[in-house]
C-alpha cells in the first residue's frame, strides 16, 4: 500500500471519529436551540470540528511534504481528489437546502445560527471527502483493466 | 481551435451572460434578495434554468459534432481540462465556504435570530456558476499559455 493511500485511510478513520463525535455531542447536548444559547456547548463543538480538520491536515501533510514518498501516480490521484470533495460539498449543501426547506416550510425563515452549522458541516465533509477521493483514486488505478 | 476550446468559449459565454443577467436583475429590483418578490424570484430561476439548459445543449452539440466530423480531443486537451477543473473546484469551494462564513458572522453579529431559507440555495447556485465560469476561464488561459509556448 502506497504511503499516501495509507495516510488517506488514517485520515478517513480519524476524521470519521471526530465527525461522529461532533454529531453525537450536537444531538445529545440539545441541538440547534442550545447551541445558540450555551457558550460551553459551542466551544466543545468548535474543538471537535477544528480538531478533526487539524488532525487530518497533519496526517496528510506528513506524507505530501516528504516528496520521496509521493510519485507521479500519487500526484495524479491527489489532483483528482478535489472532484470528490466538490461533489461531496454540493450534495451536503443540497441536503441542507432540502431539509431546511421542508422543516421551515411554513415560515421560510431559519435560525441564523444554521449558517455556522452548515459552514462546519461543509468543512468536515470536505475533509472526509479528500481522504475518500484519494482512496477511490487508488482503487480505480489498481482495478484490473477490462 | 479545438472542439474543447470552442466548448470552453461557449461555457464562458453562457455563464457570463447569466452573471450579467443577474446583475441587471438585481440592479433593476434594487436588491439581491430575489425571494422577496415573486416576479423577481421567477426571473432569477428562469435565468438559471436557461443557463443550465444552455450547458446541456452545448455538451450534446459537442458530442454530435465530434461524432459527425471525427474531431478528437487529444491528451493535451484532457490535461488542460484536468488542470482547469482543479482550479475551478478550488475556487468554487473557497467561494462557498467564504460565503457561508461571512453570512454566519454577519447575521450572528447583527443579532438577527432568523434568515431566509433561500440563502443556502443561493450559495449552492453561486458555487455551481463559479465552478463553471472558473473552469471555462482557466481552460482558455491554459490554451493561450500552451499556444504561446508552442
Amino acid at each position: 500500500m502506497a504511503p499516501l493511500q495509507k495516510r488517506a485511510w488514517w485520515g478517513l478513520g480519524v476524521g470519521l471519529v471526530f465527525a461522529v463525535a461532533f454529531v453525537l455531542v450536537f444531538i445529545l447536548m440539545g441541538g440547534i436551540e442550545t447551541f445558540d444559547e450555551d457558550r460551553g456547548f459551542r466551544i466543545i463543538i468548535d474543538v471537535l470540528w477544528v480538531g478533526g480538520l487539524v488532525a487530518n491536515l497533519v496526517i496528510m501533510e506528513l506524507t505530501i511534504r516528504k516528496s520521496h514518498q509521493v510519485d507521479e501516480r500519487d500526484r495524479l490521484i491527489l489532483d483528482r481528489a478535489p472532484r470528490v470533495q466538490w461533489l461531496a460539498v454540493v450534495f451536503t449543501l443540497v441536503a441542507w437546502v432540502i431539509a431546511l426547506t421542508e422543516v421551515y416550510h411554513a415560515t421560510h425563515l431559519i435560525p441564523s445560527v444554521y449558517m455556522y452549522v452548515i459552514f462546519m458541516s461543509v468543512l468536515i465533509v470536505s475533509t472526509l471527502a479528500q481522504s475518500l477521493g484519494i482512496i477511490i483514486g487508488y482503487w480505480r488505478a489498481d482495478r484490473p483493466q477490462g | 481551435m479545438s472542439i474543447s476550446q470552442k466548448t470552453a468559449w461557449a461555457q464562458l459565454g453562457i455563464f457570463g451572460a447569466l452573471v450579467i443577467g443577474w446583475v441587471v436583475l438585481f440592479a433593476v429590483e434594487g436588491t439581491i434578495f430575489y425571494w422577496q418578490d415573486e416576479t423577481m424570484m421567477m426571473a432569477f430561476y428562469w435565468l438559471c434554468a436557461a443557463a443550465f439548459a444552455g450547458l446541456v445543449v452545448m455538451n450534446v452539440t459537442a458530442v454530435i459534432v465530434k461524432s459527425r466530423t471525427g474531431a478528437i480531443t487529444d491528451e493535451r486537451d484532457r490535461a488542460i481540462f484536468r488542470r482547469a477543473s482543479l482550479w475551478a473546484t478550488g475556487t468554487s469551494y473557497s467561494v462557498v465556504v467564504a460565503l457561508l462564513l461571512v453570512l454566519a458572522i454577519y447575521y450572528m453579529n447583527d443579532g438577527s435570530d432568523v434568515i431566509s431559507v433561500y440563502f443556502p440555495l443561493l450559495i449552492v447556485i453561486v458555487g455551481g456558476v463559479t465552478l463553471l465560469l472558473t473552469q471555462a476561464v482557466a481552460a482558455l488561459l491554459l490554451y493561450g499559455r500552451k499556444v504561446n509556448h508552442a
